[in-house]
């Protein structure tokens, strides 16, 4: 594995849509601030409103910084409850998938990751959000101590996923509060980390798997 | 049907061995009572059914005589309540004590963000923050809050040994501290009970739970003070 000292390669957005992603953000964000306080404690929806305001602030931010695969692994520590996670990016010059984990993996979790990285992007199916439907769950991704992943897009083709294995003790499962942080990180993953490329800043280390 | 809401505050209530009973005479039969309680560091805030004489009994895990303030915040189904909803959350705010103060400390923005939107919206406390352990204790004694909130993990200093830091210092000896640690097994627990919090709750954040305890803790000490 080489270390790259920049994030992968996703076209940069233009600035104009830069602003216009930071803007959708700051809306998606104070649109669930609003309704999260709307609502009362008790009620079910309260606490998955509060999560999604902190995730989109935290994703605004981060693409005003540079920093967001941090902003991910923040988010699916603090607000998921995994800190067991894998940024895979595919690379078409190299043919490859560039790969940028939390710090938690052990050496023997790098080297499934690194060795099954295409077939994890392309399994079940490859556009689709893929939750482990419980300890019954018998399917590929189940098998390597995968949770979730969660495929993200620019310019309508897959290019890459955002990977949680292990959830913390906790946690016995994602439930659908879970599932609505998901769809938010399915829909802004991809042009967040593009417009990421404008920025240079990012922290995270990215390995060429 | 819209909710209405009416609300009790500084009910004193002697618990006997076995339990407690109050006998609130104007209250509705049948409804439910939400509590946030108490300087006993027992929190009741949870359903409590009214019997058809309009008694409340509570069985609860009393081992002494003690005598509880409870501030009590009823819903009353249907008709025959005073106040909307508006003015039940500013009443349930009423009825927690202003003033006191809660020192926050996280290193995640999200975290923190949560914490804050939540204690702002759902209470009266007056809120500090802090990244990180060293800035925690300098807060800590620099603010003297009511209550620390403190995650485990940080850089510079952690939360453990943060809360040891603390507790040298004689004001801040019997501040509750809550560790917020995404590590719920019991050694990561009792690692944090040797160094001295008081309790802890386990990230995510679930902004009901996190009221429930801070009111557990606050609601009860500024009405004693």
């Amino acid at each position: 594995m080489t270390f790259k000292s920049e994030p992968p390669s996703l076209r940069n957005i233009p600035n104009a849509d830069l602003a216009g992603l930071e803007r959708d953000l700051r809306q998606l964000s104070l649109r669930y601030m609003r309704q999260s306080m709307e609502l009362p404690l008790n009620h079910n929806d309260q606490a998955v409103r509060a999560k999604l305001y902190a995730a989109a602030n935290a994703l605004q931010q981060a693409v005003r910084e540079g920093m967001v695969a941090d902003a991910i692994f923040e988010i699916g520590s603090n607000l998921i409850g995994c800190e067991q996670m894998a940024l895979l990016v595919t690379s078409k010059k190299q043919d490859g998938v560039a790969f940028s984990g939390s710090a938690d993996f052990n050496p023997q979790q790098l080297e499934a990751i690194r060795r099954n990285a295409k077939r994890i992007l392309e399994e079940a199916p490859a556009d689709s959000i893929y939750i482990k439907s419980g300890p019954e769950d018998r399917s590929f991704l189940s098998s390597l101590g995968i949770s979730a992943r969660i495929p993200f897009r620019l310019d309508s083709a897959t290019k890459g996923a955002i990977v949680f294995f292990n959830l913390l003790p906790q946690r016995s499962g994602l439930d659908a509060g879970d599932r609505e942080l998901l769809k938010l990180l399915c829909a802004y993953t991809g042009p967040c980390l593009a417009a990421n490329q404008i920025k240079h800043q990012e922290t995270s280390g990215w390995v060429q798997l | 049907m819209k909710s209405l809401y009416s609300a009790v505050t500084s009910t004193n209530i002697l618990f006997s061995k076995n339990g407690g009973r109050i006998y609130p005479g104007e209250f509705h039969f049948g409804t439910s009572y939400y509590f946030g309680v108490s300087h006993s560091q027992i929190n009741l805030c949870a359903t409590w059914p009214i019997a058809s004489n309009g008694s409340a009994d509570h069985k609860n895990q009393f081992n002494k005589r003690s005598l509880n303030k409870i501030s009590l915040i009823y819903r009353i189904a249907g008709s025959g309540g005073s106040l909307s909803d508006t003015q039940y959350k500013s009443q349930r705010k009423t009825a927690q004590q202003s003033g006191q103060k809660i020192l926050l400390v996280d290193d995640s923005s999200t975290t923190l963000l949560i914490e804050e939107m939540t204690l702002r919206e759902h209470t009266q406390y007056e809120l500090v923050t802090a990244r990180d352990g060293e800035e925690a204790v300098e807060k800590a004694i620099a603010e003297q809050p009511n209550l620390i909130l403190m995650d485990v993990v940080m850089p510079r200093m952690n939360g453990f040994d943060a809360c040891r830091e603390m507790r040298k210092h004689e004001a801040l000896r019997k501040v509750p501290i809550i560790m917020v640690t995404s590590r719920g097994e019991s050694c990561n627990v009792e690692q944090g009970f040797e160094s001295g919090c008081n309790d802890y709750v386990t990230k995510p954040i679930n902004g009901a739970e996190l009221v429930e305890i801070v009111n557990g803790y606050l609601v009860g000490q500024g009405q004693s003070q």
